[in-house]
C-alpha cells in the first residue's frame, strides 16, 4: 500500500500488469463480480417465486443469465472504485496536491472498453432475440385452446370458445396444454398479466391482443392488472386455476349456458 | 456547529409536521361514509342442508343521490350523482343515514342483500355481467314492481338467473384482490325501474321523487373466513365520460364501497 | 427608479408590472372568461358523445390564466414594441437585466440569465419540496397492504401529480439552475444569446404550475404522469389541468432549449474550440438539443387530447375511429428522450467536477462526448420499448430491443469516462466526490435493470410492475438528483458567494443514499414478486418489501430536509465563499463573487481545456 501513496518514480516504466494497483483492482473485481452475481440472483429467483410455465422458467432463466452476464461489469466498475476509495485521501478546506500524472486517454483501455460492452450488448440481444422467438411460436401452435379475456373497469372475466357458452370470472385452464388468449377491453386500457406463467399482454379497447403459454403446474396463481385503469385498478385482479384435463373438463361441463356464442371459430370476439 | 445541527433538526420536525398536516387534510377529504354492520336475522338453510348463521343488508339505488343518505343534506357534493344508499326493508329512503356503501359482515355467514332499483336502465356493455354470479345456486329473487306505498310486491317473485343485459339498471359486484383471502366474487344485476314515469307524471306519488314502483332483487351468499374486499357497479353510469365510466363511478361512496368481512 | 425610464416622474409601465400584477392579472383573466364562458356557451347537445362544457369552460378559464400572467409579468413588452417599430432602449433593457433593483429583480421578468438561474434553482426546490411530499404521502398509504388512509381516485391523483411535477423538476434541475447561472460564464459569455427568451422560459414554468395545482381541486390527474388516452377522456376535470401543464411547460422547454442552443453555439469565448468546450456544456447542450425534437411531440399529444375531451374530436377515442395507441406513441417519443434530457446534464456535471476532485486531467475527454452523442441520437429510435406488450405492433418489437440494448454502448463510454478519471486520482472528499461513486452504484443498478426490462420476454413479466417504479427512479433519482445535488453544491459558492455547509450535506447526502438504496430495493423485490404500479392496495405477500421501502422513503425525507436546511441557512449566514473555492479552472472561477451584472469586463481568451490537472510524469 505504501508504494501508492508514493508512488515510485518507475511506476510508469514497470509492466501494467505487474503494478501494485492494477493487481489490487483484480483481486476486488473477481470478488466483487462472484458477491454480485450470486447474491443479485439468488435475490431475484426468489422474489420471483416458482414457475408456473415453461415461458415464466424462460424469464427467470433470462433474468440470472443477464445478472451473471452484467456482474463482471459491475464488479470492475466497484473494483475501481473502491481502489480508488483505498488511495490516500484528502479532507479539508484546501485542494491536495495535484495527482502524480496527467493522463488524459488512453486509446487502448477505450478500444477494449467499447469492444467488450458491444459483445455485451451483442449477447444480450442474442440471447432476448432467441427468447422471444419462442415465445412468437407459441402463438402459432395449431393444438393449443382458445380462450377470451375481456378486461372491464375493474374486473376480468373469460370465455370459452368451443364450450357451450361457458364464461367465468376466475380463469380455468388444463394443465400442460398450450392456450392462446385473445384479450380485448371494454372501456380504457388495461394488462392482462398472469403473473407466475410470465405472460402479460395490454387490452386494448377495440382491439384483440393475443398473448399464449403452457401452464405446466398444477394450482392457483393470480392474474393482475398492471396498466393503471381508474379507480379500483388495485382491485382488478382475480386467479387462474389450472387443473388436471380430466377435472377442467368436469369444470366447463358442469358450468351453465350463458348462451353466448359470439366467437368465431378462431376464437377471437366478436 | 451544534447549534446549526439543532436547527436542521428542527426544519426536519418542521418538514415532517407539513407532512403529516398536508397527510392529515388528504385523508379527511376521502369523506368516506361510516360502515354499516350488517343485522343478524337468524340462521339461513342453503340447499344443500348446511346452516348457516345469517345477517341481512337492505340497500337502494337511486338516480341521483339527491336522497340525501351518507352524502348529506341535499346530495353534498354531487347531488346529480347516481348512487347507492342504505335503504328500509321495504326500500324507504333513509334520507338521514350516515353510512351506506361501505358493508360489515361476519366470516362464514349467509349474507342476504335486498335492493330496491329506483334508477332507469340501458344495455350493459358486457353481457357477462347480465348473469347472477357467486350467489348460492347462483340465483336471486326477482321482483319486477315492487309497490313501496302498499309494502308488497306489486308483480310476482320469481328466481333468475339472469336478466337481458338491454334491461340492467346497475349491478352489484363483489371482488377482491388475489390474494391469500377467499376468492368472494358475486354480481348480481339489478333490473331497471319500469315504470320509471310514475314519480314524474303523479307529482306527488312519491315523496322522493322517486318512482313508486322499483325493481326489488334479494339475493343470498355465503362469505369465508376474514377478508377485505370491494364491490362496485359494473353498468356503465357514469353519464358523460368515456365508457361512462367517470363521475359516479369514479369515486367511493357512489356506486362503489368497501365490503369487509369481520367478526 | 422613478424617472430612469420616460424622464417624467410618473412611472412607466414597465417599472410596475412585477409578479403580483401577473398574478392579479391572471386570476382576473380566468374569472371573467370563466363567468362569461358559463353565461354564453351552449348546452353540450343530447347527442354529444362525451360530456364537454365543463371542460370548454376549464380549459378556456385556463388560456385566460395563461394569457393574463404573461402579460401582467410584461413579457409582451418587447413584442409589443417591436411591433410599433420602437424597441427597447438601452436604460429599458438595463432595467429588464435587473440593475440595481436589488431583491426586486427575482419578481420580475429580469432577464440577466445569473437571476434567472437562482429563480430556476428555487423553483426547483419548491417543485421538489412538493413532490417530495406526494411521495411521503404515497408511501404512507402503501405502508400497509389494505391502503385505503387516501381516497382511491386521490391516491391515483398524488401518483399522476408526484410523477409528472418529478419529471418536470429533473429536468430543469440542471440546464435550469447551472444551465442559465454557470453555463454563459463558463463558455465567457455576458449573457444568453436571447435574454428576453430566458426570461420567457422561466416564467412560463411559473404560469404552468397554477393549472397543475388547480387541477388538484376539480378532480385531480387520476391517470397517472403518462396520461395515458382513453383513461385521461374519462378522468374528471383537473385532466385539463394537466393538459394545459404540459402545454405551457413544452413551450417553456423549447424556448429554453432554442436559447441555450444558440448560446453555445455563438457565444462561446475566443479561443474556446470544441475541443476546449467544458464537458458540462455538451451535456446541457446535449439535454436541451434533445429536448428540441421531443416536447413539440408531448404539445402536439396533449393539445389533440384536450381537444377530444372539450370539442368532441377522437384522435384517441377508438369507437369512434381513433386509437389510444397513437397516444402512446406520441408520448413514448417525447418520453424517451426525455429520461436522457434529464440524466445527462446531471452525468456531465459530475464528470466536469471529477477532475477537479480528483486533481487529473478529465480521462477521455472524446469518449465523454461520443458516450453523449451517442446517447442522443439513440435515444430517439427507443420508444417503442415502453409498448412492447402493448400488441400495438409485435413486429417491431426485435429491433426497438436492439437500439434499447444498443445504448448500453454509449452509457458505458460515460461510465468509463468517470472511472478513468477516478483511476489514480488524489481523491479531494467532499461530498460531489462521494457523489460520483453513489453516481457509480446507483446508475449501475439502474442500467443493468434497464437490460432486464429492454429484453422483450423479460419485459413480458416486468412490464408495469413495480420493478419498473424502481428502475427509473434509481436512472433518475438515483443517478440524476445526485449528479445535480453535487452540482448544487460545486456550484453554490459562485451562485450565492457562500460555502454549503459541510457537515450538514455531509449528513444530508449519507441519509438520502442509504434511504434511497433501502427504499428501491424493496421496490425492485416487490416487483419481481409481481406487484403492479401504481395500486392503491396490495396483497399480502407484498407487505414486507414495502414496508423497507417506506422506511426508506421515509430517510430520504429526513436527507432532503436537512439539505434543505443547510442550502438556506448557509445562503442566509454561510461563510463566506472565496472566488475559487476549489481551485477548478473553469472559467465560471475567474468572475468576483458576487458576479457583476455582465460577468466579464473583458472577454477572455481560452488557450487549453479546462483540466490541465497532474504533473506531467
Amino acid at each position: 500500500m505504501s508504494d501508492l501513496r508514493s508512488p515510485g518514480q518507475d511506476y510508469f516504466q514497470s509492466k501494467w500488469w505487474k503494478r501494485k494497483d492494477v493487481k489490487q483492482v483484480v483481486v476486488i473485481w473477481i470478488i466483487a463480480t462472484a458477491l454480485i452475481g450470486y447474491l443479485s440472483s439468488k435475490i431475484q429467483v426468489i422474489a420471483m417465486g416458482n414457475p408456473a410455465s415453461e415461458t415464466m422458467e424462460n424469464v427467470i432463466h433470462l433474468i440470472t443469465v443477464f445478472t451473471w452476464a452484467s456482474s463482471p461489469v459491475a464488479g470492475f466498475v466497484a473494483a475501481l472504485a473502491l481502489q480508488a476509495l483505498s488511495q490516500k485521501r484528502h479532507h479539508g478546506d484546501n485542494p491536495p496536491p495535484e495527482a502524480d500524472h496527467n493522463i488524459s486517454s488512453s486509446p487502448r483501455a477505450t478500444a477494449v472498453w467499447i469492444i467488450i460492452s458491444a459483445l455485451l450488448c451483442l449477447f444480450a440481444l442474442v440471447v432476448g432475440l432467441i427468447a422471444l422467438q419462442k415465445d412468437d411460436q407459441a402463438l402459432l401452435d395449431r393444438s393449443a385452446i382458445h380462450v377470451n379475456v375481456t378486461g372491464q373497469q375493474w374486473a376480468w372475466n373469460y370465455d370459452y370458445p368451443g364450450s357451450t357458452g361457458v364464461r367465468s370470472n376466475v380463469l380455468h385452464l388444463p394443465v400442460d396444454q398450450p392456450v392462446v388468449f385473445h384479450v380485448t377491453s371494454k372501456d380504457v386500457k388495461h394488462s392482462f398479466w398472469v403473473v407466475q406463467m410470465g405472460v402479460k399482454i395490454d387490452a386494448n379497447p377495440g382491439y384483440v391482443t393475443q398473448t399464449a403459454v403452457t401452464p405446466n403446474e398444477i394450482g392457483t396463481f393470480d392474474i393482475r392488472c398492471a396498466e393503471l385503469c381508474g379507480l379500483l385498478h388495485a382491485y382488478m385482479q382475480n386467479k387462474v386455476i389450472v387443473e388436471s384435463k380430466a377435472d377442467y373438463e368436469k369444470w366447463l361441463a358442469s358450468q351453465p349456458d350463458t348462451g353466448h356464442t359470439t366467437w368465431t371459430a378462431e376464437g377471437a370476439i366478436e | 456547529m451544534n447549534k446549526r445541527l439543532f436547527a436542521a433538526f428542527g426544519t426536519v420536525v418542521l418538514g415532517i409536521a407539513v407532512i403529516a398536516g398536508i397527510g392529515t387534510y388528504v385523508a379527511a377529504a376521502k369523506n368516506d361514509p361510516g360502515i354499516l354492520v350488517a343485522d343478524a336475522a337468524g340462521t339461513y338453510t342453503a340447499p344443500d342442508g348446511k346452516s348457516y348463521p345469517q345477517v341481512k343488508l337492505n340497500l337502494n339505488v337511486y338516480p341521483n343521490s339527491g336522497f340525501g343518505g351518507h352524502h348529506g343534506a341535499g346530495g353534498g357534493a354531487h347531488p346529480d350523482w347516481v348512487s347507492y344508499g342504505a335503504g328500509g326493508p321495504n326500500g324507504e329512503i333513509l334520507s338521514d343515514a350516515v353510512n351506506g356503501t361501505n358493508f360489515q359482515v361476519p366470516p362464514h355467514t349467509a349474507v342476504t342483500i335486498t335492493v330496491f332499483q329506483y334508477d332507469s336502465g340501458e344495455t350493459l356493455n358486457n353481457d357477462f355481467f347480465a348473469h347472477v354470479r357467486g350467489t348460492v345456486d347462483g340465483t336471486a329473487k326477482f321482483v319486477k314492481s315492487y309497490d313501496t306505498k302498499a309494502k308488497a310486491n306489486a308483480s310476482p317473485e320469481t328466481v333468475i338467473t339472469n336478466i337481458p343485459a338491454d334491461m340492467v339498471g346497475h349491478t352489484f359486484t363483489l371482488h377482491g384482490l388475489s390474494d391469500e383471502q377467499d376468492q368472494l366474487f358475486v354480481s348480481v344485476p339489478l333490473m331497471m325501474a319500469i315504470d320509471e314515469e310514475v314519480g314524474a307524471a303523479e307529482e306527488g306519488a312519491t315523496e322522493s321523487g322517486y318512482v313508486q314502483h322499483p325493481t326489488k332483487t334479494t339475493f343470498t351468499f355465503i362469505t369465508g373466513d376474514e377478508g377485505e374486499y370491494i364491490w362496485n357497479c359494473e353498468f356503465p353510469c357514469g353519464d358523460g365520460t368515456i365508457a361512462r365510466f367517470g363521475n359516479a363511478m369514479s369515486a367511493m361512496g357512489y356506486m362503489s364501497g368497501h365490503f369487509i368481512v369481520k367478526a | 427608479m422613478t424617472t430612469l425610464l420616460n424622464k417624467t416622474n410618473k412611472k412607466a409601465l414597465i417599472e410596475r408590472l412585477n409578479i403580483f400584477t401577473a398574478f392579479a392579472l391572471g386570476a382576473l383573466a380566468a374569472i371573467v372568461v370563466w363567468r362569461l364562458s358559463l353565461a354564453f356557451l351552449p348546452a353540450d347537445s343530447e347527442s354529444a358523445p362525451l360530456f364537454t362544457r365543463e371542460d370548454k369552460i376549464t380549459l378556456l378559464s385556463m388560456i385566460a390564466w395563461f394569457v393574463g400572467f404573461m402579460t401582467g409579468i410584461g413579457a409582451l413588452i418587447g413584442p409589443f414594441r417591436w411591433v410599433q417599430g420602437k424597441d427597447l432602449t438601452h436604460e429599458e433593457n438595463m432595467f429588464y437585466a435587473g440593475k440595481d433593483l436589488g431583491v426586486k429583480r427575482y419578481f420580475r421578468y429580469t432577464t440577466d440569465h445569473k437571476v434567472v438561474g437562482i429563480q430556476y434553482l428555487v423553483i426547483t426546490m419548491v417543485i421538489f419540496g412538493i413532490g417530495g411530499i406526494l411521495a411521503m404521502l404515497i408511501r404512507t398509504n402503501l405502508g400497509t397492504p389494505g391502503g385505503g388512509w387516501i381516497h382511491p381516485q386521490a391516491y391515483n391523483s398524488i401518483v399522476g401529480t408526484h410523477g409528472i411535477i418529478m419529471i418536470v423538476g429533473t429536468i430543469i434541475m440542471v440546464t435550469g439552475p447551472f444551465g442559465n447561472y454557470i453555463m454563459p460564464i463558463m463558455i465567457g459569455a455576458r449573457d444568453m444569446a436571447f435574454p428576453r427568451l430566458n426570461a420567457l422560459s422561466f416564467w412560463l414554468i411559473v404560469a404552468a404550475a397554477i393549472p397543475l395545482i388547480w387541477a388538484q381541486f376539480i378532480g385531480g390527474i387520476s391517470t397517472g404522469w403518462s396520461a395515458y388516452n382513453p383513461l385521461a377522456s374519462q378522468a374528471p376535470l383537473g385532466m385539463n389541468g394537466y393538459i394545459m401543464f404540459i402545454c405551457i411547460f413544452a413551450i417553456s422547454t423549447m424556448v429554453a432549449g432554442a436559447n441555450i442552443t444558440t448560446t453555445v453555439v455563438r457565444m462561446r469565448a475566443r479561443g474556446m474550440t470544441w475541443n476546449r468546450t467544458p464537458i458540462f456544456i455538451y451535456g446541457v447542450v446535449a439535454s436541451v438539443a434533445l429536448a428540441l425534437p421531443a416536447f413539440p411531440v408531448f404539445f402536439l399529444s396533449q393539445v389533440m387530447s384536450g381537444m377530444d375531451r372539450a370539442l368532441g374530436t377522437s384522435f384517441y377515442n377508438t369507437a369512434l375511429g381513433g386509437s389510444g395507441w397513437l397516444y402512446e406513441n406520441l408520448f413514448w417519443i417525447m418520453g424517451h428522450p426525455e429520461v436522457y434530457v434529464i440524466l445527462i446534464p446531471a452525468v456531465a456535471a459530475l464528470m466536469e467536477m471529477a477532475p477537479v476532485f480528483t486533481r487529473r486531467p478529465l480521462f477521455s475527454f472524446n469518449v465523454a462526448v461520443m458516450g453523449i452523442a451517442g446517447i442522443c441520437g439513440l435515444s430517439v429510435l427507443v420508444w417503442a420499448h415502453h409498448m412492447y406488450i402493448s400488441g400495438w405492433a409485435p413486429l417491431l418489437n426485435a429491433p426497438f430491443m436492439l437500439t434499447t440494448e444498443l445504448i448500453s454502448v454509449p452509457t458505458g463510454m460515460l461510465f468509463l469516462v468517470l472511472v478513468g478519471t477516478l483511476w489514480r486520482g488524489r481523491l479531494w472528499m467532499t461530498v460531489p466526490t462521494l457523489s460520483i461513486f453513489a453516481l457509480l452504484w446507483n446508475f449501475m443498478i439502474g442500467g443493468i435493470t434497464g437490460i432486464y426490462l429492454s429484453d422483450v420476454p423479460a419485459d413480458a413479466f416486468l412490464h408495469g410492475s413495480m420493478f419498473v417504479t424502481a428502475h427509473f427512479h434509481y436512472t433518475l433519482m438515483g443517478a440524476g438528483l445526485t449528479g445535480a445535488i453535487a452540482a448544487l453544491i460545486y456550484w453554490f459558492p459562485k451562485m450565492t458567494g457562500k460555502m454549503l455547509n459541510k457537515r450538514l450535506s455531509w449528513i444530508a447526502f449519507w441519509l438520502t443514499q442509504i434511504g434511497f438504496n433501502v427504499a428501491f430495493i424493496g421496490m425492485f423485490f416487490v416487483g419481481l414478486q409481481g406487484q403492479p404500479r401504481r395500486v392503491e392496495a396490495y396483497a399480502d405477500i407484498f407487505s414486507k418489501g414495502n414496508l423497507i421501502t417506506t422506511i426508506g422513503a421515509f430517510t430520504i425525507m429526513v436527507g432532503m430536509l436537512i439539505l434543505l436546511h443547510a442550502v438556506i441557512s448557509s445562503w442566509r449566514s454561510g461563510v463566506k465563499a472565496p472566488m475559487n473555492p476549489w481551485h477548478a479552472k473553469t472559467l465560471e472561477w475567474t468572475v468576483a463573487n458576487p458576479v457583476p451584472l455582465e460577468n466579464f469586463e473583458v472577454l477572455p481568451t481560452v488557450t487549453s481545456d479546462a483540466y490541465g490537472y497532474g504533473r506531467s510524469k
